[in-house]
């Protein structure tokens, strides 16, 4: 459907109004994490290892402690000693025991009545390290003689005689793959590498918490959520959760990254240790680097038989993803992006997930899809090349659509992957004409999203205006989107609806702003909560016109009578009926908790154009188009927004962005000068076309948006830069000196 | 009632080298309680977080729903995002 | 160590403020003034979140020692708007949604400030250089460029 016609029908969703929060994000008023004090406060700071591996023999703070102004110190032994499984894996994280397994781990912390304090005070700390062999790369972490990360790390699924820095396995598929492998005209195989790439948040981690000697704590924190900060804090901390009040700061960023903890235990412990007063944590960019959650990074084997008119046969992936030293790698949900897009009989896929010295990954944008595009779009793209065939055409060939059965096993619901292929084959970018040194690449990528645990309300002001109670925090416009629901719900004004983000006191459990799920989630669950104010409300009026309540209905605003047959009766406002509801029975209010379902997977194809020099094997991006399957649009902007900032993220992760380790395996590159984000002046426009295939199981047709865009980039400008040199590329990041490499000596990079 | 649970081929090793069982369960709950029951070597798998597709429907698990007929179940590891 | 008395005129204002000679601008302004508009993205000036106006140039002020503000004037994102009215760049980031957390949108306000009043005519190259001082992870930059364009084109119109 032409996304004309189906915007046609609504009367606020698919406009672009003004966000509710734009006035105070352009005048600097809005409060993000650092951007609170309070009386008493003391400043934390936090001694990190480094080294890479490493056993704590000691650590000494006496000389620390006795410096003016320090007013407490903990280490490990602040903390319970009998936490199991993923609580004590976030414990460890958080802050070392007996070894430090990455460079920049926490082994103390400090906190005093000034940074400056704080910060002398660790130098003070006296700790006696005996330094233990590192590995740093996935595959030298599987090899036999690799140094042993953690001892029995592996768990019930890993194979035996698996290397003991294997921690999980999986394993799936269906057909048969011998004989798809038969069947196909030609059979290609590959090795493709990804580096581990941070979030880039702008905003680094910062809270102030503040706990007393009763368990009863308070903490504002920068969060994409608040109830796993309460959860996993209260977990690490023995603490009782409902005595944690947690309230989300706006947040400059996190796409995934702030959605587990950090500094925030480290932050409560101190509090406690010096009596209750609050403690602010705020990580440097270095720490931010070195110590949060960064993506995995990857070693990925695949074999894809195609026939000669380009038909998928068969699929075979093997990826190997290090997530750090405590495990989590993403490695099962790029299994199952890897080869969701295509209808394919047999399909294998191997993954595990590898320790190594680095920092416990986080989530990152659609954690896994990217690496897995990228190994599987370059590998179809070379099968393209090789057959002279059009890249979007063999897409269209094997593409998925309702009923088909996914790579992984279910059976799609209704999906927007054949729809997005076309809108991006009829895009002029398409057929643009490219010049000397420049090259085409097109890519699809696939993210499943996410429903998940939600809980709302919403009431009624007394001038007849709406207020929505949220708790999924707004990281890139969805108070705007959530209030377009509203308001076409009730068919008031989208102004006349004020969103609010509450702490974790004021609402039942929700998950994070991940997942894609906000507007997906917390907009049905609003959409739910606010129908039944309608519902009272039209019960209200019924006892007014002394009629049944189903001779009543709801309609832009107003409760009508059902039909003549009711009676000649004029519509009421919403505002007259909140002016009234003191005197009719009291507050109208609704809510909705549930676990969200009916999500919608959204897929997106993007085209990247690049010029590369010869000279200086520089890439350039000349063009980029994104094509998405949005499902509905709510916010178009916003919509868009995530598009772009996706793409660029993902732009980033395929040109420059790489965690840069020395031999001591200490990160080299822990600062925004070397770890190089896209600046403005790295790109053209980003242009989009937001395509909709409405999501038939949600009462607007939402489908999530923020995260399949991160996937498609790795692969597309990897085949644009091999459509532009004849060189294929399989390792990222595509830096200049790799592609200079690649030019003179046809090295893949692997 | 007979449904078709399809689990990840990696935890054959726990189902007497089948990745595709028949189970009889009329909830969600039940189908886990026999999963459990018939083949306890499941246990660190369902406790390490799961998330269940039904008929192509991505959810969190609820002990309660009730398993429409001839669905078709897969369970996989908890998906979140980021 | 001790303080430093500092006089200096912010957004218009006389202010004063006791500081650490170790402090940066940023820190003063945001820990002593209460200015908390200006942000701290990297504390090493490659993100331009802390972009403040400092006697004129434009500055990261995590670069700038508080105690360099000592009779100087400075404009920072808070005082940009008027009484009654956003600055036209303001109006316009909102309209255009150019921004989506708005953690480096006080930065990148300021340093477009400073270039349309030195410029009121970039080509889009021009705006995308000047801004490739200030790092923004969440728009891909695309709407914030077209906004500083259109509004430039606004004040020309209007000029």
């Amino acid at each position: 459907m032409a996304k004309d016609d189906i915007t046609k029908s609504f009367k606020f969703i698919g406009t672009r109004p003004n966000r509710p929060d734009g006035f105070e994000k352009v005048t600097g008023r809005a409060k993000y994490g650092a951007d609170i004090s309070a009386v008493g406060m003391l400043h934390g700071a936090v001694l990190r290892s480094p080294y890479a591996h490493a056993r704590i023999k000691s650590i000494n703070f006496e000389k620390a402690a006795k410096l003016d102004g320090v007013k407490a110190i903990i280490t490990r032994d602040d903390f319970p000693k009998d936490r199991e499984g993923e609580p004590l894996k976030l414990l460890e994280n958080t802050i070392a025991g007996e070894i430090a397994y990455y460079d920049g781990h926490a082994i103390a912390a400090v906190a005093a009545t000034s940074v400056f304090t704080a910060k002398e005070a660790l130098k003070e700390i006296e700790v006696e390290y005996e330094v233990l062999p590192h590995v740093i790369d996935v595959d030298e972490a599987m090899k036999p003689d690799a140094p042993i990360v953690r001892e029995n790390a592996g768990d019930f699924s890993v194979p035996e005689g698996s290397s003991p820095n294997v921690a999980s396995y999986i394993e799936f598929g269906r057909g048969d793959i011998a004989n798809g492998f038969d069947k196909a005209d030609i059979v290609k195989s590959g090795l493709f590498k990804t580096e581990a790439a941070h979030q880039g948040y702008i905003e680094p981690h910062a809270c102030m918490a503040q706990l007393d000697h009763n368990g009863q704590g308070e903490m504002w924190v920068c969060t994409q959520g608040h109830w796993y900060i309460r959860q996993m804090c209260s977990e690490v901390l023995g603490l009782e959760a409902s005595k944690l009040c947690v309230t989300p700061s706006e947040i400059g960023g996190g796409f995934g990254g702030k959605t587990t903890i950090f500094i925030e235990p480290l932050a409560l412990a101190l509090s406690k240790k010096s009596g209750g007063r609050p403690v602010k944590i705020v990580m440097s960019r270095s720490e931010v680097l070195r110590a949060t959650g960064p993506t995995a990074s990857a070693s990925m084997d695949v074999k894809i038989g195609m026939t000669k008119d380009g038909y998928l046969t068969a699929g075979c992936v093997e990826f190997r993803m290090q997530g750090g030293a405590f495990g989590g790698s993403p490695v099962s949900e790029a299994l199952q992006c890897a080869f969701a897009s295509y209808n394919m009989d047999a399909v294998h896929h191997i993954g595990f997930d590898v320790l190594a010295n680095r920092p416990r990954a986080a989530a990152y944008r659609a954690p896994g899809s990217p690496m897995a595009a990228f190994a599987v779009e370059s590998l179809i793209d070379e099968m393209c090349t090789d057959l002279n065939l059009d890249p979007i055409d063999v897409r269209l060939k094997n593409a998925v659509a309702e009923g088909s059965k996914s790579s992984y096993g279910p059976k799609f619901k209704k999906i927007g992957l054949i729809e997005t292929l076309e809108a991006t084959k009829e895009h002029p970018n398409y057929s643009i004409e490219l010049g000397v040194n420049q090259g085409r690449g097109v890519a699809a990528g696939y993210w499943m999203n996410h429903g998940g645990e939600t809980s709302v309300s919403v009431s009624l002001a007394e001038d007849g205006s709406v207020n929505v109670s949220v708790g999924t925090p707004d990281i890139g416009g969805s108070r705007a989107s959530i209030a377009l629901m509203t308001a076409e719900t009730y068919g008031i004004p989208y102004d006349s609806v004020r969103v609010n983000i509450l702490e974790t006191g004021a609402l039942g459990f929700n998950e994070p702003t991940h997942g894609s799920r906000a507007t997906l989630a917390s907009g049905k669950a609003v959409y739910e909560a606010a129908n039944q104010t309608i519902a009272e409300m039209c019960t209200r009026v019924a006892k007014k016109w002394q009629i049944d309540p189903d001779a009543v209905y709801w309609e832009n605003g107003y409760a009508k009578p059902a039909g003549p047959n009711a009676g000649d009766f004029s519509p009421i406002s919403i505002k007259q009926i909140a002016s009234e509801m003191d005197q009719t029975g009291g507050p109208i209010a609704g809510h909705h908790e549930a676990s969200i379902r009916g999500v919608g997977h959204s897929f997106g194809v993007h085209i990247a154009d690049v010029e590369v020099d010869p000279e200086t094997g520089r890439v350039t991006v000349l063009r980029y188009l994104v094509a998405q399957d949005a499902g509905r649009a709510v916010h178009p902007s916003y919509v868009e927004g995530q598009f772009q900032g996706g793409a660029v993220q993902g732009i980033g992760w395929a040109l420059n962005e790489e965690y840069v380790y020395g031999e001591d395996g200490c990160l080299q590159n822990a600062a925004f000068l070397d770890y190089r984000i896209p600046v403005a002046s790295d790109l053209p426009n980003i242009d989009t076309i937001i395509v909709e295939v409405p999501n038939p199981d949600h009462p607007f047709g939402v489908r999530g948006v923020g995260e399949t865009g991160i996937a498609p980039p790795l692969p597309a400008l990897a085949n644009a830069v091999a459509a532009a040199t004849k060189v294929r590329l399989r390792s990222l990041p595509m830096s200049p000196t790799k592609v200079l490499k690649a030019l003179k000596t046809g090295n893949d990079g692997c | 009632m007979a449904v078709n649970v399809y689990l990840w081929a990696s935890l054959k090793k726990f189902t007497n080298d089948k990745d595709i069982l028949k189970i009889e369960a009329t909830t969600i709950g039940e189908l886990v309680s026999v999963l459990r029951r018939d083949f306890p070597g499941l246990k660190p798998f369902l406790d390490s977080g799961i998330s269940f597709a039904i008929n192509g429907e991505l959810s969190n698990p609820n002990s309660n729903e009730t398993i429409p007929d001839e669905a078709e179940i897969y369970i996989m590891q908890k998906l979140k995002g980021g | 160590m001790n303080k430093i008395h500092v006089k200096t005129n912010i957004n218009g204002d006389q202010v004063e403020f006791l500081a650490d000679p170790r402090e940066t601008l940023l820190d003063c302004l945001r820990d002593h003034v209460g200015l908390t508009g200006s942000k701290e993205g990297c504390g090493t000036g490659d993100c331009g979140a802390c972009s403040c106006i400092f006697d004129g140039d434009l500055v990261s002020s995590c670069l700038v020692l508080g105690v360099e503000a000592e009779g100087k004037s400075i404009e920072t994102i808070e005082g940009m708007a008027g009484r009654e009215e956003l600055h036209p760049l303001q109006k316009k980031f909102i309209e255009m949604a150019a921004l989506q957390c708005g953690f480096c949108t006080p930065g990148i306000l300021v340093a477009a400030k400073a270039l349309l009043e030195k410029n009121n005519n970039p080509t889009e190259t021009e705006v995308r250089y000047w801004l490739a001082g200030n790092l923004c992870r969440c728009t891909g930059y695309d709407k914030i460029i077209k906004a500083v364009m259109e509004t430039a084109k606004d004040i020309r119109e209007t000029a």
